[in-house]
């Protein structure tokens, strides 16, 4: 017998998984069902009162059922993905019971894993856009009763293509080469396509980390985790806010400025001789691909600590991670 | 088969550990009877055991491999029965079908037969059974995997009368020379002629830990009238018609052992039976 992993066991591990869990992923499913009609509904409602009011055909607006909130959608969309994903990392261990079943069940704890991951990646897009669709649907059915007589399309193919066109924009801005001429204009001099690709690596990778952190916390806290990382995050963001406002003074302060880039100009070819000024450009590209490697290795220690959470759950939740003889500790 | 070593155990990062250097061995073949007070870590005991629970110190080895490492080889050798459990909301056929690829050796002939045996078809949904049938149920699918190790804690609680007689009759009938069956119970009544081998833990002191054989070639159980003299009893307890005794066992008489006076007697004399077992070199 394979000790550390086999496909058949994994497709085992997850086919169990799905159909004992079946009625937690189904909750997840609705709730992303419902959001998505309460929004649709909501929208559809506020574009029908304009058409009626310019006397124009709801069909016209169609294209843009989302537009005026496009990053908030989008933004909302990606936290309850991750908030999802988050909270499904924990469900086969949500109660003793299911816990002892989920530790006790033979396959090897790589194969659990790596099933729980394809379960809040992967399946859970697959069924968030699923609930996208099945909104779609619903909301068709809806439009006769909002006396609309053509009001159709779906949500996900421009959604998706809307993904694709953020992508897109992103590698066409991230690839200008920017020059400032006399008078201080801010010129496009040339392209570089190896720059947008670093641009959107960047952007992806961000995401991919975000997603990692919110894996972690899900592994780590066994109950109400979504609250626990929220909070973390909320905790952050006070925390950045109260430094960019001791910051605010000395931003504001053209002197302090000055003084600030005067002793990065002193102190970067001390510090930094590699650094060619003449080429700062190209240095800038290599701090670029030095972020992307650093989120990639960040995600991969998230996803690496995950694991080891992961593996050493016990049935009865232990003490504090920090406590001196946490059972199932971390680094055991 | 299963070898503790220099056990320690505690839930919380205080010094008030469940098991501190608690070593044990458990041989394949028998059927094994943990008892203990409340609050001693019977069940912690069974959780380690099992890979559930993980010791800061020692180690918990089932057939060389440590356990704590949960790896699908000693998972698909063992099998758990806790005291309070969930089952999933499918019928027994559909859970067997699901998990049934994890065990090699699980037979579904054993499970329809075990579950006849209650009065159970494989096509109930578990949700619908009460907790004793749940349990019922899922028994007969713990000894239809055939495991070498099947541990079971508190086995009998919620079972009716006629259950706990069948309960025997399963286990009896299941069991083969391969299988290793722990059984951590209060209701020493129910399960006592079962028992191949007894072991009685309080904390990391093992007290005893003798086959069923040799505590009555040891020691002789015997109901006295209140008249009769107990001099040289190990232990003496008042029952309805006298005394409930355990004697050494000088002349080799046959007894049948009572477990709940063992047990007790164990507990309040723990150095005069300690005595007696290590004289035999039998225990600890």
């Amino acid at each position: 017998m394979n000790k550390t992993f086999s496909f058949t066991r994994l497709g085992a591990v997850l086919k169990r998984d799905i159909v004992v869990n079946r009625w937690s992923y189904l909750f997840t499913f609705f709730t992303f069902f419902a959001a998505f009609l309460a929004f649709q509904l909501i929208k559809m409602n506020d574009l029908i009162g304009v058409s009626l009011r310019y006397d124009i055909h709801p069909e016209q607006f169609m294209p843009s059922l989302a537009s005026g909130c496009e990053p908030f959608f989008y933004g909302i969309l990606a936290l309850a993905l991750m908030c999802a994903a988050s909270e499904m990392c924990g469900v086969p261990l949500k109660t003793k019971g299911r816990g002892l079943n989920y530790l006790m069940m033979p396959a090897s704890n790589l194969e659990k894993f790596l099933s729980r991951a394809l379960i809040v990646t992967i399946v859970l897009i697959v069924m968030a856009f699923a609930a996208l669709l099945f909104a779609d649907l619903v909301r068709m059915l809806c439009v006769p009763l909002f006396e609309v007589k053509e009001f159709y399309g779906f949500t996900l193919p421009r959604i998706l293509g809307e993904i694709g066109e953020t992508f897109s924009s992103l590698y066409r801005t991230g690839s200008e080469e920017w020059d400032v001429i006399e008078g201080g204009i801010v010129t496009v001099i040339g392209n570089n396509p190896y720059k947008g690709c670093l641009t959107v690596s960047i952007f992806a990778m961000a995401i991919l980390f975000v997603h990692s952190l919110f894996i972690l916390g899900g592994c780590f806290w066994r109950k109400a985790a979504i609250v626990k990382i929220l909070l973390v995050w909320f905790m952050a963001g006070l925390t950045i806010a109260w430094i960019a406002i001791k910051l605010e003074p000395i931003m504001t302060d053209s002197s302090r400025i000055a003084e600030i880039f005067s002793f990065i100009d002193r102190f970067l070819p001390d510090a930094f001789p590699f650094i060619d000024i003449e080429s700062l450009p190209e240095t800038l590209m290599l701090l670029r691909s030095v972020g992307i490697v650093l989120l990639l290795a960040f995600t991969i220690l998230n996803w690496w600590l995950s694991y080891r959470l992961f593996s050493r759950k016990q049935v009865v939740a232990p003490g504090h991670l920090f406590t001196k003889h946490r059972s199932g500790h971390l680094f055991r | 088969m299963l070898k503790i070593s220099d056990l320690a155990f505690s839930y919380s990062n205080d010094d008030c550990k469940v098991f501190n250097d608690f070593s044990l061995s458990i041989e394949k073949g028998a059927v094994y009877g943990l008892l203990g007070l409340n609050g001693t870590g019977k069940s912690t005991l069974l959780y380690l055991l099992t890979g559930l629970l993980r010791p800061q110190q020692g180690s918990v080895l089932y057939k060389g491999e440590d356990v704590k490492l949960r790896l699908p080889s000693t998972l698909s050798d063992m099998f758990i029965v806790p005291e309070e459990f969930e089952l999933p909301k499918m019928s027994i056929k559909k859970y067997a079908s699901l998990h049934s690829g994890f065990y090699p050796n699980f037979s579904y002939e054993q499970l329809t037969r075990n579950l006849a045996m209650f009065g159970l078809d494989d096509s109930v949904v578990f949700n619908s059974l009460s907790m004793g049938q749940q349990k019922k149920a899922f028994m007969c699918y713990a000894l239809a995997t055939n495991t070498s190790l099947l541990v079971m804690d508190e086995p009998t609680n919620g079972l009716d009368i006629p259950s706990k007689s069948e309960f025997r009759r399963l286990i009896a009938s299941n069991m083969t020379e391969e299988k290793t069956i722990i059984i951590s119970t209060h209701q020493v009544r129910d399960i006592d002629s079962l028992l191949d081998h007894i072991v009685i833990i309080d904390g990391s002191q093992v007290l005893l830990n003798a086959s069923s054989e040799e505590i009555c070639r040891r020691l002789l159980f015997a109901e006295q009238p209140i008249s009769e003299p107990t001099d040289g009893a190990l232990f003496v307890q008042p029952s309805v018609s006298g005394n409930s005794v355990i004697l050494p066992n000088e002349y080799g008489e046959e007894s049948r052992l009572n477990l709940e006076l063992l047990f007790n007697g164990v507990l309040a004399e723990r150095e005069r039976f300690a005595q007696v077992f290590n004289r035999s070199n039998a225990v600890l």
